[in-house]
């Protein structure tokens, strides 16, 4: 691999914590030594929270897919049937 | 329930979630009923349980010891603090954090928009980042579900995006004042 994608992924070690202890000290040192590098590791690590909130946000969009699918399924009228009833009835 | 499915995988998923709806939905929307709630927040708050769920099962099949149960506390919990408490602005991500959930990210209104950018126009990337990071698929399983030759090629590649996607969340913050700290 590139050296940038070896650094990337020595900085995801290190974010991750899977970096033996003596090594982790060491990259934190370089981390104070070159800020460039912290910049990077900065990058990254507001990188990792994009991706998991872009995955929620498919996740969610999945489950709202799931009860589309059963509200308006006929063979399930049961369930739409109890939905209503329960925000609805007596209206 | 759901013992026997790969939930890594959306159609499984998919079937789980249904299962769910049907079976644990109607307690959630009857006990938002009760608070006073209305039918689009009882759907907003087990759409939302049943992402924390998803992230549970995935971190720890055995973490969650009764499906259903879980579901309809979660989501019982989520209208408390995201509609009773007042927060009704924030987003779901603030409100699992209310929830104590350890290890969600505190989300700005930046992130919002870099993530919603990014769903449309770094997808493939995106895809594969989210199938290694939060889906846990191994790099075996990614090589694959997106055929690549090996699990270096798909390793080198994980590495690529990163730092594709990287570059992009740095340019994309520039024109969002609040996400820089």
């Amino acid at each position: 691999m590139r050296t940038s994608l070896n650094e990337i992924r020595e900085a995801e070690d290190y974010l991750m914590k899977k970096l033996p202890p003596e090594d982790s000290l060491l990259f934190e040192a370089r981390l104070i030594l070159n800020p460039l590098l912290y910049e990077k590791v900065e990058w990254q690590k507001k990188t990792y929270t994009i991706i998991t909130l872009n995955a929620r946000n498919e996740i969610k969009k999945e489950a709202a897919r799931a009860f589309e699918k059963v509200f308006n399924n006929p063979e399930e009228r049961g369930f739409k049937q109890k939905i209503l009833n329960i925000f609805y009835k007596g209206r | 329930m759901g013992k026997s499915l790969n939930l890594k995988h959306e159609r499984q998923r998919e079937a789980l979630f249904v299962e769910l709806y049907k079976a644990v939905f109607p307690l959630t929307a009857r006990y938002v009923k009760r608070q006073g709630g209305t039918l689009d927040e009882a759907k907003d708050v087990f759409q939302d349980a049943l992402v924390i769920y998803y992230e549970k099962k995935v971190s720890n099949e055995e973490a969650v010891s009764n499906d259903k149960a879980y579901v309809f506390g979660t989501s019982k919990l989520l209208w408390i603090k995201k509609y009773r408490e007042g927060i009704r602005d924030e987003s779901s991500a603030n409100s699992w954090q209310k929830l104590g959930e350890q290890d969600v990210p505190v989300v700005s209104v930046a992130h919002e928009k870099i993530a919603a950018f990014l769903a449309t126009t770094g997808q493939k990337c995106m895809n594969l980042l989210k199938a290694f990071y939060y889906d846990k698929l191994n790099l075996e399983e990614i090589a694959s579900s997106f055929g690549y030759s090996g699990i270096r090629s798909a390793t080198v590649q994980k590495y690529k995006c990163m730092e594709k996607i990287r570059e992009t969340v740095k340019e994309k913050s520039l024109h969002y004042e609040d996400f820089v700290e």
